[in-house]
């Protein structure tokens, strides 16, 4: 069954059963969809990614599938409470019982009708109008959580899709870190996963996502965060799994002083199609922002990185820069890049840089005249190359998750 | 230690270096100047063994275990790995390699070749961090990617940093006072100082004499038009400071 | 500020008179053109091929340009003045009125007063006009003539290589001009030659409501080399002219093939009424190894730009270069680029662009860079950089880089700037005016393209440049 009616079969036999503010709101989610339509080979924003592998699949929308966790991933978890605030998700349904919150943090369901939340092309409107409403998490004015919150979102739903919405919002002067997770087992399931975040005025929000998927799973996630006056957002992606994934992350800044930085790191192997997409709009003048995004794609992997700055018109005195930079390991790997720039004010400093291929030599000289011998140099670069991206993640704890990848 | 004969070199089918002889003994500190333009860079990356400088002519003989060996058949690495440091004019950024695994990885390189026990984290941050002292650095560098974000002034003093860990023979300084303010600058001729032995050699390549008021040169050469031109004491720095380079015009 | 300087001074008309075939397109319109011409079944099949696929294409309409859509039924797709219903034999032997209409541009066509170093092939509206300096390319064996000349004395080489670097199925002008094209230039320099003249064609649309469809192919045999100038203009009318042109570059063994274009197409009134749709498919393959091909353009015209000079780097070694300064002012709406595709081993590319926006303009950079399986030790560096001036203007850079070969190593930098206005103050405190101090900065900004171009051409690039930037600012 396509896409499109999994979506219109669950919506006729659940909307009867939501209140009248839900119906209207994945009502207008699934106009917008249908009118649209799925992205085709066509869409410029989908270039280089292809939906049919999905719409040939037959998935069923599942409201509720409640598993449990399985052990191994308890004990990690258990493992990390001493540092951590947890808050885990199973298929979409919060599960109390084995997360751990401190009282910093609001938590109650997210609310799609009253979001404001609408999908960027019809995909995300169709996953928007069956999305299963996970949590929000609300800091208050001036509260400063210190412990790390920890989201683990795991799945396992054989040929089930579950969508899910989740909200965070940090208030005026408030602070927060999180590590989101997004694991789940082997069976090959769809997971699209929309986030609306926002940061009000001076609000700080450092924010590691690490999808590690088995290589059966589909993955489609959309974010949006919005920034006001002189708030920060440090964001880092981390794809490493799933077969077939599509990130795309829309960060506004809307009022002087914002600062964003997004940043990203995928690894591919295997048949993997990895493509994501990052648009930073600077809808206020002196707003900053920085992108940098690495790819490395060995076997038969196709990564696809499009990534733009937009400066609207009268938005004077931003300074934004977008890096974007791949390796390809092996002939079958393939890379496509497609770094924006879409400036209407010219007192502006936007530059951006994409690369493909080798390592600097530049650099393997200099450790080479420092005694180590060209081959070892060539492997300290390419785990340099990748090593950069998590050394920027500005947390200790953050960092500490991540564990060591190598470039082989 | 080093004797070069007759080097010519060539950069983008250029030719740069035109005939060089020098010779450099341990305990010695000689000092290259000359105007720009004149080959000074060129021959500290030929020392190194860059990619990009081509030899054509010529030869470099360099003493290794007290035998003289080929410099020009070595491999940059196996060079450093026998004692020979450049301490580039514009060091290079590794973003996602710290200092700290990038210093311990050349110095246990450098120990395997010369038989030596290599050292474990532990033992070895503590040595770092006493050789940081030595270039007024915070330890705090330490953990930081290679160079990047670093000043200009940073940048150099993390090269002598380098000098001071992996102990070499025959140090070549790059216009390591380019840049630099006085204070920078006093810092890192003292941290130089206070590596000198009488087991090695050091190279300074330079534009200006004020480094060498603080690094003291028992042979100073002048470099210019690809072959030196004029040989001295520290005297004939200053001869240069105050008489500019025009009066070697007639000397090439 | 007067307004007479920024008037297009090519806005004129010559009053002669033209004949046409009937408006709108149809097989019968196309059996006409063919026979006008008196050329070959051959090439008839092919024209009509190209217009029945034509017939199930779709306009592309990614560019970033809002434009009301063309009414292809309301265009005439011939226009040739009357007074050359045969081909003259000498340039000296046009009518008088279009030797003035040729000498107002600037390009004095008669023996007296020819431009020496420079051969050029004058076509008004859809028709070529005549070559100047015959015998010094007659003696090396260079030719030089219109695309129709070419049909009738070279059949074999036209045959071989039209539609092999440009297909009739590309895309959608390139269909209509295989179907419709008229004239335009064509040139083959034997092996070893160095053309001892820089060709030049230029291009002059006249009539009313008349598209033109010129057709240039250009063959370079190896080892030989050529330096190739088009200059186009054209009068101020009220309604759109489209120009929709295909030139095909094709570089054998050792062949070096430079393309120069200064493009000053009449872009439209203050308010966007009229302006030429510059809708051109320009693509240059190196066939042969260690061949060269490189596309210069500064365009400073044309209503809508959709133009994408591409190579296709076949041969081992073979390099192509794209260097581009766009200027766009008042409504402008330029969609430009390139694209170089990487075929061979060890092929190498080089792009850099500069896009200048003023007014209320939008300046798009679009490029491709593809480096397909087989081509190991590929080198790309693309630069592009946009200026903005004032802050009503866009620019756009998207840059598409599709990579599929692991040895390959692309790198690509874009950044945005203004005209600083310290470096602004600093030139009018030595005494610069405002007007020659943003000169002279937006020359510095473009003068990494302006070096490729040859000599004659650079300086009326730069005055070009200049033209258009007065009234502009403030």
């Amino acid at each position: 069954m396509s896409v499109l009616s999994a979506v219109r079969q669950h919506l006729d036999k659940y909307l009867p059963r939501v209140d009248a503010g839900e119906r209207q709101f994945r009502e207008d989610a699934w106009r917008r969809a249908e009118a649209t339509g799925l992205p085709k080979r066509g869409t410029e924003t989908w270039k280089y990614t292809s939906i049919a592998p999905l719409d040939m699949m037959n998935w069923s929308v599942r409201g509720t599938n409640k598993i449990a966790l399985p052990d191994e991933k308890k004990q990690w978890l258990n493992s990390l409470r001493g540092d951590f605030d947890t808050a885990v998700l199973v298929n979409g349904e919060f599960a109390p019982e084995i997360s751990n919150m401190s009282a910093d943090i609001q938590v109650s369901a997210a609310q799609l009708s009253g979001s404001g939340m609408k999908g960027e092309d019809g995909f995300a409107d169709a996953s928007l109008a069956v999305a299963r409403p996970g949590l929000r998490f609300h800091v208050g004015q001036g509260v400063q959580v210190r412990r790390p919150l920890l989201i683990v979102k795991y799945q396992d739903a054989h040929e089930g899709w579950i969508s899910s919405f989740n909200q965070i919002e940090v208030r005026e002067r408030a602070e927060l870190t999180v590590a989101e997770v997004l694991i789940g087992g082997e069976a090959p399931y769809l997971r699209t996963d929309l986030m609306l975040v926002s940061l009000a005025e001076g609000a700080r929000l450092k924010w590691l996502r690490q999808q590690t998927e088995s290589p059966s799973a589909f993955h489609f996630n959309e974010t949006r965060v919005t920034l006001a006056a002189n708030s920060g957002l440090h964001f880092t992606q981390l794809n490493r799994g799933s077969h077939w994934l599509r990130g795309q992350i829309f960060v506004d800044l809307l009022g002087a002083g914002a600062e964003a930085c997004v940043h990203g790191l995928t690894f591919g192997g295997e048949r993997q199609h990895l493509d994501q997409r990052v648009v930073v709009s600077h809808f206020a003048g002196e707003t900053t922002s920085s992108q940098l995004f690495k790819g490395v794609y060995g076997d038969s992997a196709k990564g696809v990185l499009n990534g733009k700055i937009y400066i609207a018109p009268g938005a004077q005195k931003v300074a934004s820069r977008q890096m974007n930079h791949n390796l390809l390991l092996s002939p079958t790997a393939e890379a496509n890049t497609k770094p924006e720039l879409e400036i209407y004010a010219d007192d502006v400093k936007a530059n951006h840089g994409a690369t493909v291929g080798r390592l600097d030599k530049e650099k393997v000289f200099y450790l080479e005249s420092r005694g180590i011998a060209k081959a070892t140099a060539e492997k300290i670069l390419g785990d340099a190359f990748v090593a950069d991206v998590v050394m920027k993640i500005p947390d200790e704890r953050l960092r500490r998750l991540v564990g060591e990848h190598h470039v082989s | 230690m080093l004797k070069i004969r007759d080097l010519k070199a060539a950069v983008d089918g250029k030719e740069v270096l035109r005939g060089i002889n020098l010779d450099i003994q341990a305990g010695e500190v000689h000092a290259i100047m000359g105007p720009n333009g004149s080959g000074k860079s060129t021959l500290s990356k030929i020392l190194a063994g860059h990619p990009d400088y081509e030899v054509t002519g010529g030869s470099i003989s360099y003493e290794v275990n007290f035998a003289p060996r080929n410099l020009l058949e070595m491999a940059p690495d196996e060079r450093a790995r026998e004692g020979v440091f450049l301490a580039f004019q514009y060091p290079t950024e590794v973003p996602g390699l710290s200092n700290m695994t990038f210093l311990r990885t050349a110095f246990n390189s450098v120990c395997r070749q010369q038989g030596v026990q290599e050292m474990a984290e532990g033992p070895f941050r503590a040595f770092v961090e006493k050789k940081a002292a030595l270039v007024d650095m915070n330890p705090s560098f330490l953990d930081r990617a290679v160079n990047e974000g670093f000043s200009g002034g940073e940048k150099k003093r993390n090269e002598i940093l380098q000098m001071a860990v992996l102990s070499p023979r025959l140090a070549v300084l790059d216009e390591t006072d380019s840049g630099l303010d006085i204070d920078s600058l006093k810092i890192v001729a003292q941290g130089v100082n206070k590596l000198r032995t009488k087991d090695n050699a050091i190279l300074l390549i330079t534009h200006y004499q004020r480094l060498l008021d603080y690094i003291v040169p028992d042979h100073v050469h002048v470099l210019s038009g690809g072959k030196i031109v004029q040989s001295g004491d520290k005297s004939l720095a200053l001869k240069l400071e105050s008489q500019g380079y025009d009066w070697l015009k007639g000397l090439a | 500020m007067s307004t007479e300087s920024r008037e297009y001074k090519h806005g004129f008309v010559t009053d002669i008179e033209t004949e046409k075939i009937r408006k709108g397109l149809g097989e019968d319109v196309i059996r006409i053109i063919s026979a006008k011409k008196n050329e070959p079944d051959w090439l008839l099949a092919y024209r009509l091929k190209a217009y029945k696929h034509w017939l199930t294409m779709k306009e592309p309409h990614w560019a970033r340009a809002d434009y009301k859509p063309i009414n292809y039924e309301d265009l005439y797709y011939y226009a040739a003045p009357k007074s050359v219903k045969e081909k003259p034999k000498s340039l000296d032997d046009l009518d008088p009125e279009l030797l003035r209409t040729f000498e107002k541009l600037g390009i004095p066509l008669t023996e007296q007063k020819r431009i020496s170093g420079v051969a050029i092939d004058a076509v008004f509206d859809s028709v070529s006009l005549g070559t100047t300096h015959k015998e010094t390319l007659d003696k090396v064996g260079v030719v030089f003539c219109s695309i129709s000349e070419a049909v009738q004395k070279y059949p074999e080489l036209v045959k071989k290589y039209l539609g092999t670097v440009v297909p009739h199925t590309d895309n959608f002008f390139a269909a209509l001009n295989a179907a419709v094209f008229s004239d335009g230039s064509f040139c083959y320099i034997p092996k070893g030659v160095k053309c001892p003249l820089d060709l030049s064609t230029y291009f002059r649309i006249n009539a009313q409501e008349t598209g033109q469809f010129e057709r240039t192919l250009l063959i370079a045999e190896e080892g030989s080399y050529v330096n190739y100038l088009e200059g186009c203009t054209a009068p101020q009318r009220d309604e759109n002219q489209l120009h929709a042109a295909v030139v095909e570059l094709v570089a054998l063994d050792r062949a070096e093939i430079r393309y120069s274009t200064v493009q000053n197409w009449y872009t439209g009134d203050r308010e966007g009424r009229g302006g030429i749709f510059n809708f051109v498919t320009k693509r240059g393959k190196c066939l042969g190894k260690d061949s060269k091909i490189s596309w210069t353009q500064v365009e400073a015209g044309s209503a809508i730009t959709w133009k994408y000079p591409s190579c296709i780097l076949q041969g081992e070694n073979s390099v192509g270069a794209f260097y581009s300064v766009a200027l766009t002012h008042d409504k402008m709406q330029a969609d430009t680029g390139t694209k170089m595709v990487h075929i061979g081993k060890n092929t190498k590319s080089t792009i850099i662009s500069k896009g200048i926006s003023t007014g209320g303009s939008v300046n798009s950079y679009r490029g491709l860079v593809k480096i397909m399986p087989t081509a190991t030790g590929a080198r790309n560096f693309s630069q592009c950089d946009s200026m903005l001036v004032g802050d009503q203007s866009g620019a756009n850079t998207f840059p598409y880089i599709e990579v599929k070969n692991n040895s390959a190593v692309v790198e690509h930098e874009a950044s945005t700037s203004r005209i600083s206005e310290d470096q602004l103050f600093y030139l009018q405190s030595r005494g610069i005016s405002q007007e020659e101090a943003i000169s002279l900065l937006v020359n510095g900004f473009c003068k990494d393209v302006f070096k490729q171009l040859p000599l004659e051409f650079s300086v009326e690039a730069v005055k070009l440049i200049e033209m258009k930037l007065e009234n502009s600012i403030g």
